[in-house]
């Protein structure tokens, strides 16, 4: 979508268009939900943080600085609200410990040939920050400038996780003979 | 070239950032060192792996979920108070008469807003029931206004407290979730069961806590620190006496569960 598109659209949904507002979440549902789907690893649980990321846009569209570009807004509700809620199981996870790879064990995957589900499970094994900026690069297809600007930190800081992160996923996926 | 410096020209070079001079480097260092081109292979293969994953197609009621959401939430955010009725009442209907006859129109629209107010009870003094709470916020003329409700019940959970109040009115239900969070974190409350459509949603005082429509049910999320929040549900059934509601309240990494039910007859338990 051309930017100043995207920009009028903005626009007309703080005007209280809802067409305007429903175009936005054409647009945006897809990165939203597979961001956090890698975020928490679980599919129900994307879906409800989805839904309450395009809530909190909404309600916050008034106080949305069009000075900013409204992609690395939505994103970084997304994330945030991925990483609360990520916050909110791992209080829940003490008592069912299954949930952390949607109640099947490694060998299950593997027998079953799901390489996402793989990778699902080795990235939880990530710190918050490193997985973060996987999902940006391999599945939102971001580069590093837009990471920086979307987590508001340089993009040395950047490069910098993404190769430790990359290091440590390989050593997982190796171990799992996902690759050699 | 050292092991550092290899790392990170790979990585450049697979995102596409590495300079023509970085990449001829790497090229030469991989063409004499076979541990590094061993491991620039595992590397592309990971990223490889990766990519092919890619994304997935979010379900098909997530958008329908939204647009569901935010519409009750807007109504929820801007109540419509008594005052305001009234004045974008009266505005609208002066936007129709010419400005000089605006004077005596005015006297005439007060007198007759005044006997329909009378009428309707808005500035009669009602018995100060349950509800008194809610007053400012133009509820609907709710058949359950003054009447006693069908049940109550009250869930403490780490520190948390939610009350749940349920009027029934034939097929229809109202709902009044009073939610006093917990000491910290997010109290929720899931509301599940029965086959009631939610039709509309007050929230008070605006801009406390979150309630979400998902396919199962509806959830309230108010933080610590937000206060008590009060959210009134109003729920169509297509049959009289639905069947109960589960509630469920989680705070502080423990949970509890109550329904809320109208006996077979219909009448308060």
């Amino acid at each position: 979508m051309i930017e100043t598109d995207e920009e009028a659209l903005v626009e007309q949904a703080r005007a209280g268009d809802p067409k305007a507002f429903g175009k936005l979440v054409d647009q945006y549902q897809r990165v939203v939900y597979n961001l956090a789907l890698r975020m928490v690893n679980d599919r129900e649980e994307a879906e409800d943080i989805a839904q309450t990321v395009f809530v909190k846009v909404f309600q916050n569209l008034g106080s949305f600085d069009s000075r900013h570009r409204f992609f690395s807004w939505i994103y970084r509700i997304a994330l945030n609200e991925s990483l609360n809620h990520r916050g909110r199981r791992r209080r829940h996870e003490e008592l069912d410990p299954g949930l952390e790879s949607n109640g099947r064990s490694p060998d299950e995957c593997a027998a079953l040939g799901e390489v996402g589900t793989e990778i699902g499970i080795a990235l939880m094994q990530l710190t918050a920050d490193y997985r973060t900026v996987v999902i940006m690069r391999h599945f939102l297809e971001l580069n590093q400038a837009e990471m920086s600007q979307i987590l508001e930190v340089p993009e040395k800081t950047v490069k910098s996780r993404l190769h430790s992160a990359r290091r440590l996923l390989g050593e997982m996926l190796s171990r799992k003979g996902i690759t050699q | 070239m050292n092991r550092e410096q290899f790392e990170r020209i790979a990585n450049d070079e697979v995102d596409g950032v590495a300079s023509p001079e970085e990449r001829e480097a790497l090229r030469r260092y991989l063409d004499g060192n076979q541990e590094a081109r061993d491991s620039y292979r595992v590397l592309l293969e990971m990223v490889g792996t990766l990519n092919q994953v890619g994304m997935e197609i979010p379900p098909p009621d997530l958008k329908p979920n939204i647009l569901r959401a935010t519409t009750l939430r807007a109504k929820a955010s801007a109540p419509v108070t008594e005052e305001g009725f009234w004045r974008s009442l009266l505005a609208g209907v002066f936007r129709s008469v010419p400005w000089r006859e605006a004077v005596p129109f005015a006297a005439g629209v007060g007198v007759g807003v005044l006997a329909i107010a009378m009428v309707s009870g808005n500035l009669v003094g009602s018995s100060r029931d349950s509800l008194a709470s809610l007053r400012g916020t133009m509820m609907p003329r709710d058949a359950h206004r003054g009447a006693p409700p069908a049940d109550r019940q009250v869930v403490a959970v780490a520190g948390a407290r939610v009350t749940v109040t349920m009027w029934e009115s034939g097929s229809n239900v109202t709902l009044r979730v009073e939610v006093e969070p917990g000491l910290a974190g997010e109290t929720a409350v899931e509301i599940t069961g029965s086959s009631l459509q939610l039709s509309d949603l007050r929230i008070s005082p605006p801009g406390v806590g979150d309630a979400t429509v998902g396919p199962t049910g509806i959830r309230i999320g108010q933080r610590a620190g937000e206060g008590i929040g009060e959210y009134v549900l109003q729920l169509r059934g297509e049959e009289a006496h639905p069947a109960p509601l589960e509630v469920l309240v989680r705070s502080g990494g423990q949970s509890a569960r109550t329904a809320v039910m109208v006996d077979s007859s219909g009448s308060a338990k």
